[in-house]
């Protein structure tokens, strides 16, 4: 391991700072960890080998387009903050995750991958109780999708531009019966992955899916939506490859996200995103948990990420439930409030009676997020829980 | 410059960046409404906007220049042209 601090040619803003980072990580397949000054003006890059001087200046002229690309003329985001119970008391401010290793309820399978055992199921069953109450509320109609996600479909909206870097893919070996037989008798995993030929595998029709909802309005693509207006609802694993961001419980490969999702009109849209947040403010409160809303965008790849990230802010597209993790001194997304305008309905052609195109959105909840952020607060013994979620746990 | 130069500018900046003629950015044009002013054409016009007129545009702003008119009142009022 090496290390090597850069000067950056413009300070990096303090609202940047921790998208830039997140991003350092695929400059490079030899970067281990990056981290950007307090003051913005310098990074420090961990490499997994030593590289010689032109390698260097490579790796640096990498990260200064990053940096620039990000941050050239970026318009500071307007933050507005809709619930703010930080400080609302909780009893435990230890970080929980030494204890959840050591006692086997989680197990790590690889980076990023994780399984949970029965009290994290069973305190994620408890959430999912109250998410379908949730649902029901707005007679959303339960859904399951499928875990992969068709490649052709997801290029038709744009994800390829806008997320490459977190994409995983779905392959198989090529129908021939030499590649085959040639993988059946040497296959076998080495130090950082299977030892198999790239050409022994078959061209991308498939990935795993980053997402729930898209699959909803994949199905509704091409045709008027029956009634002008739907409110659906279902639970799924999404993949969303993160590098060396990778962080436990935190940042998972493969977590699973619930999702209410509506599909309609602009106010149809708009007034049922603002009707789930006081719903589930409510909710959040009955268990006592310490969180902000706030304004946020998606995680967008860097050619890409000023222009979106810009407008989502503007335009108030996208709020996040940020629970506050005490060990740390920090807070974690664990749920979001999207609103996507006519974007779905434009390119997948979904239309209203009117003819317009449809609006969607929805409302999403990391589970796993959801539950370690209550862990961080409460502690892994259900004693010291709130009550409503004692009670639920023996209910 | 005089208000139908300006209205003249104004529509051939915005075809140049979405890319049709200058007689498809009708009057009332708006986001959403003409297929190529998606969110990353909007953007690209804000920026270009600022450039070309000299001004900077806020977060704010950026989400009430979403048609032809609102574009034009905020560049009369806002820049020296």
């Amino acid at each position: 391991m090496s290390e090597h601090n850069f000067s950056v040619p413009a300070t990096i803003p303090a609202h940047l700072r921790s998208q830039v980072q997140a991003k350092l990580a695929y400059v490079d397949e030899n970067i281990s960890g990056a981290a950007i000054s307090q003051d913005g003006a310098s990074i420090l890059l961990q490499l997994r080998s030593p590289v010689n001087q032109p390698a260097l200046a490579d790796l640096e002229a990498r990260l200064q387009s990053v940096v620039i690309e990000m941050t050239k003329g970026a318009v500071p985001p307007k933050v507005e903050v809709l619930e703010d119970h930080l400080q609302r008391p909780v009893p435990f401010s230890a970080d929980p995750m030494p204890e959840l290793l050591a006692n086997g309820e989680v197990s790590r399978e690889h980076a990023g991958i994780y399984s949970l055992g029965p009290l994290l199921t069973r305190l994620i069953g408890i959430f999912e109780t109250y998410f379908l109450q949730l649902a029901a509320e707005f007679e959303a109609q339960p859904q399951r999708f499928p875990t992969l996600i068709s490649a052709e479909k997801l290029g038709r909206v744009n994800y390829f531009r806008a997320f490459p870097h977190s994409l995983t893919f779905a392959t198989h070996l090529r129908e021939d019966l030499h590649v085959i037989n040639d993988f059946a008798e040497h296959a076998s995993y080495e130090t950082e992955g299977l030892n198999a030929p790239q050409a022994s595998f078959s061209k991308i029709q498939a990935l795993l899916s980053p997402a729930v909802c898209y699959h909803l309005y994949f199905a509704l693509a091409d045709k008027p939506l029956p009634g002008g207006k739907l409110a659906a609802t279902a639970v799924g694993h999404c993949f969303r490859y993160e590098s060396s961001n990778l962080n436990t419980l935190e940042r998972m490969w493969d977590f699973t996200m619930r999702e209410i999702i509506f599909v309609g009109s602009a106010d149809f849209v708009l007034q049922n995103r603002e009707r789930a947040r006081q719903h589930v403010a409510t909710f959040l409160e009955r268990i006592g948990l310490a969180y902000k809303v706030e304004s946020a965008n998606d995680p967008f790849f860097v050619g890409e990420f000023r222009k979106q990230a810009a407008f989502q802010n503007a335009f108030q597209l996208k709020y996040e439930i940020r629970a506050r993790l005490p060990f740390k001194d920090d807070t974690l997304a664990v749920g979001s409030y999207n609103y996507h305008q006519d974007f779905f309905g434009r390119h997948l052609n979904i239309s209203l009676p009117d003819g317009k195109p449809a609006h969607t959105g929805c409302v999403a909840f990391g589970l796993e997020r959801l539950a370690y952020a209550f862990l961080c607060q409460f502690g892994l013994d259900p004693a010291a829980w709130p009550a409503p979620l004692r009670e639920a746990r023996h209910g | 410059m005089n208000e139908s130069a300006l209205l003249e500018d104004l529509r051939s900046l915005m075809a140049e960046i979405f890319r049709v003629a200058p007689d498809q950015i009708g009057p009332e044009a708006q986001l959403g409404e003409l297929p190529q002013w998606d969110s990353m054409a909007h953007m690209d016009l804000m920026v270009a906007l600022e450039s070309r007129f000299g001004i900077e545009i806020s977060a704010e702003t950026i989400s009430q220049l979403t048609s032809f008119p609102s574009i034009h009142a905020h560049i009369k009022n806002r820049s020296h042209v």
